[in-house]
C-alpha cells in the first residue's frame, strides 16, 4: 500500500513548493546536526521506520520486508537518540559522521485527511567518517506523511525502504 | 605483516605457546588481524565446531528456506515436503554454481541457472535437461545435494562441517542449562524476528569475548545509555559495580548477576513451566539472576529490560552471530527472540525495545562497534601488531565456592576470566 504510486498528485504548485522546501529544510537540519531543531519538525504521534528488506523468492518486489526494523522510532524514542547524542559519551558519533542527504523525485498527493499529504521521495545518503577517504552510500525510497499543524508543516510518518538487504554500515548512529 | 611473522603466529597457536601466553594474561595484538591466524581459525574452528545458522521459526512451512553461511561455505536450510528440516550445500552437483541465489523464500525445488539441473527440496536431483542426449541413466542416478551434519537445539539450527565431530548435545554439554535462559523460555517454544544483517570491519572474536566476559567496558562505552535511562532501573539493583558471577560451562560462558528480568517478566508463569526446578530457582530465588553471554565460538545472547515507551519497559532478548569473512571483516546477524506464547502486544514492544537498544541502530550496540573495529585496525600495525593486549584482570582469583550450578564461576564486578576461558576453548581446537 505504501509503495503505490500517488494517484491524486496535488495540482497546487504553491503547496508542492512548500512541501519541497520542508523536505530540504529538514534534510539541512540533519546534515548540520541541529537535531534539537530537527525534532521540532516532527508531530507528537510520529512514526519513523526503516524495515529490514529481504531478497526473498524468485521475484523480489518493492514490498519484500521482514517483520523487523533497523529503526522503529516514535517521538519518545527519537528524543532518546537525540538526548544520547547530546551526552558526552555518544562514542559512535565521536567524531561526528558527515552526512549529505540528497532528496529527489518528490511526489505530493492529497490524503483522505485534508490536513495531511502523502509525500514520496528518493534518498541518496552520503556518509563520510573521520579521515577515511572512502564513503558509505545508502539509497532508498521514503514514504512520508506530512501534516499541517498551526500553519506549518510537520512530519507525521516516515517509512524508509532502503535498497540494501545487508547494510554496508557497521551501525546506524546517524539519522537516515 | 610479513609472511614469516604470520607463520610464527600460526606455529605458536598450534604448539601451545599462545595458550600459555593467554593464561598468563596477554594476547599478541595481531591475533585480531593476522591472515594466517584467520586461515587457521577457519580450518580448525569453523570447519569443526557447531555453527549457528538460524531458527526453526524462520522456515515454518514445507518448502520454506533460508540461505546462510559458515565462513565462505553457503548453505540452504529448508523444510522439506515432509516437514523435516534439511541443510544442503548451495552447490550444484554438476559444475558447482549456486542453485539458490536469494536469501529466503519458499520453493519445492531449486533449479540451477547454468545448465538447468533441478533438485527437489529433499536434495535429490529430479531434472536434467536433455537427459537422454547427455548421460546414461546410471551416471546420474542417486545424485543429491551434499549435506553437512546438522541438528537443532530449542529451535536453533546448527551445522557442523566435520563428519567426525561430536554430537551437538555433547558439544553444548551443560551450557544448555544457561542457553535456555535465552532460547528456552516457553513450553511452546520461542520465535525470532530478523535477522538484521550488516558488515563490520572487526575481527569476529571481539564480540564473543566481549559479550561473555567484558562488563568492564559498560562503564565507559555505554555511559550514554545510563545517562539517558534507556534500560529499566531496578530499585534493588546494586548498581553497575555490583559483583557478578563469571560463569564458565562447557561450550559457553556468561555473566550472571542479581537482576529482575525473570522476576518481573510478563510471561513468568509459563517460563517457570519451561524451566527445570534448578533453572527456575537460579533466576527467581532469593537472589534472582539474569545476564548475558556467548556460546562458543561465535553466538552472543543477552536478556534485559528496555524503557521502550514513556514509563513503560519491555523484556528483550537477542541472539547475535558472526560470520567471519576476513580477519578484519565480519558479517553480523542479529535476531530478536521472544516467547511464542506472549501476547502480540508484548511481542511488538519487545521487538521495539530490542531495535532501540541492540541491533544495528541500537543505542547500546552502536557504541560497541567502533571499539571492535579499532582494536582490529591497530592490530594490523607493523609495530603494534606485535605488541600485547591484556586479558589479565583477576588472573589469580580463586573459583567462587558458593556457585553450586553447572560449570564454575568467579565472583567479581569486573573480570577477564571468561576471556581466558574463551581462548582456552579456542586453543583446544587450534592445537588439535
Ligand atoms: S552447474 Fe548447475 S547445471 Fe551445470
Ligand atoms: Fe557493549
Amino acid at each position: 500500500m505504501q509503495t503505490e504510486p500517488i494517484s491524486k498528485p496535488v495540482d497546487d504548485i504553491e503547496l508542492f513548493h512548500r512541501v519541497r522546501s520542508f523536505l530540504t529544510r529538514e534534510a539541512e537540519l540533519i546534515d548540520a546536526r541541529k537535531f534539537d531543531d530537527w525534532k521540532e519538525l516532527m508531530t507528537e504521534d510520529l512514526e519513523y521506520k526503516i524495515p529490514v528488506r529481504a531478497t526473498r523468492g524468485e521475484n523480489t518486489h518493492e514490498d519484500d520486508f521482514l517483520d523487523m526494523h533497523h529503526v522503529e522510532d516514535t517521538k519518545y524514542r527519537l528524543e532518546k537518540r537525540i538526548n544520547r547524542l547530546n551526552t558526552e559519551y555518544s562514542w559512535s558519533e565521536q567524531p561526528p559522521s558527515r552526512t549529505r542527504h540528497l532528496i529527489s523525485n518528490v511526489q505530493v498527493g492529497n490524503r483522505d485527511a485534508d490536513d495531511e499529504y502523502t509525500v514520496k521521495s528518493n534518498l541518496l545518503l552520503y556518509v563520510s567518517e573521520g579521515d577515511d577517504p572512502d564513503h558509505k552510500l545508502l539509497s532508498g525510497r521514503r514514504h512520508d506523511v506530512v501534516r499541517e499543524v498551526n500553519g506549518s508543516l510537520k512530519l507525521a510518518r516516515r517509512i524508509i525502504h532502503l535498497d540494501n538487504t545487508t547494510l554496508p554500515l557497521d551501525r546506524i548512529s546517524i539519522f537516515i | 605483516m610479513a609472511a614469516s611473522e604470520q607463520d610464527k603466529l600460526r606455529q605458536q597457536a598450534s604448539s601451545g605457546a599462545l595458550r600459555e601466553k593467554a593464561n598468563e594474561g596477554t594476547l599478541p595484538h595481531n591475533i585480531f588481524s593476522s591472515e594466517a591466524f584467520f586461515e587457521l581459525e577457519k580450518e580448525k574452528i569453523f570447519q569443526k565446531a557447531w555453527i549457528l545458522l538460524g531458527h526453526e521459526c524462520e522456515i515454518p512451512d514445507p518448502g520454506d528456506y533460508i540461505v546462510r553461511y559458515i565462513c565462505d561455505d553457503n548453505l540452504i536450510v529448508t523444510r522439506d515436503e515432509s516437514g523435516e528440516i534439511r541443510v544442503f550445500f548451495n552447490e550444484c552437483k554438476h559444475q558447482g554454481m549456486k542453485v539458490c541465489r536469494t536469501e529466503m523464500g519458499n520453493t519445492s525445488h531449486f533449479r540451477c541457472p547454468y545448465h538447468g539441473w533441478t533438485f527437489a527440496n529433499s536434495g535429490d536431483l529430479t531434472g536434467v535437461p536433455f537427459k537422454h542426449e547427455t548421460y546414461d541413466d546410471e551416471s546420474i542416478s542417486d545424485i543429491s545435494l551434499d549435506e553437512p551434519r546438522y541438528d537443532t537445539y530449542n529451535g536453533l539450527i546448527f551445522a557442523n562441517l566435520d563428519e567426525d565431530a561430536e554430537s551437538l548435545k555433547e558439544y553444548l554439554g551443560d551450557f544448555t542449562f544457561y542457553l535456555d535462559f535465552f532460547v528456552g523460555r516457553s513450553p511452546e517454544g520461542m520465535e525470532v524476528n530478523g535477522p538484521q544483517r550488516r558488515i563490520i570491519d572487526a575481527n569476529w572474536k571481539l564480540g564473543s569475548m566481549n559479550t561473555m566476559s567484558d562488563h568492564y567496558h559498560s562503564v565507559t562505552t555505554h555511559r550514554s545509555v545510563s545517562d539517558i535511562d534507556l534500560m529499566e532501573h531496578d530499585e534493588e539493583d546494586a548498581g553497575i559495580a555490583a559483583p557478578r558471577y563469571h560463569v564458565q560451562c562447557d561450550a559457553g560462558g556468561l555473566m550472571m548477576r542479581e537482576n529482575n528480568f525473570f522476576k518481573n517478566h510478563e510471561m513468568r508463569d509459563s517460563i517457570k513451566q519451561a524451566f527445570s526446578e534448578e533453572q527456575w530457582d537460579l533466576v527467581s530465588g532469593d537472589i534472582p539472576m539474569g545476564g548475558n553471554g556467548s556460546m562458543l565460538p561465535n553466538v552472543n545472547m543477552l536478556a534485559a529490560r528496555v524503557q521502550v515507551n514513556e514509563g513503560e519497559s519491555a523484556p528483550i532478548t537477542y541472539i547475535r552471530t558472526y560470520r567471519p569473512i576476513g580477519p578484519d571483516k565480519t558479517e553480523v546477524y542479529t535476531w530478536h527472540v521472544v516467547e511464542k506464547d506472549a501476547p502480540e502486544e508484548l511481542k511488538e514492544k519487545s521487538r521495539q525495545g530490542y531495535e532501540m537498544a541492540f541491533g544495528i541502530s541500537g543505542m547500546i550496540e552502536q557504541d560497541d562497534l567502533g571499539n571492535w573495529s579499532s582494536v582490529t585496525e591497530v592490530g594490523k600495525g607493523g609495530a603494534t601488531g606485535n605488541h600485547d593486549v591484556r586479558i589479565d584482570m583477576h588472573l589469580k582469583q580463586e573459583e567462587a565456592s558458593d556457585w553450586d550450578r553447572p560449570g564454575k564461576a568467579y565472583k567479581a564486578p569486573f573480570s577477564e576470566v571468561n576471556m581466558r576461558y574463551f581462548y582456552n576453548w579456542l586453543f583446544d581446537y587450534l592445537e588439535a
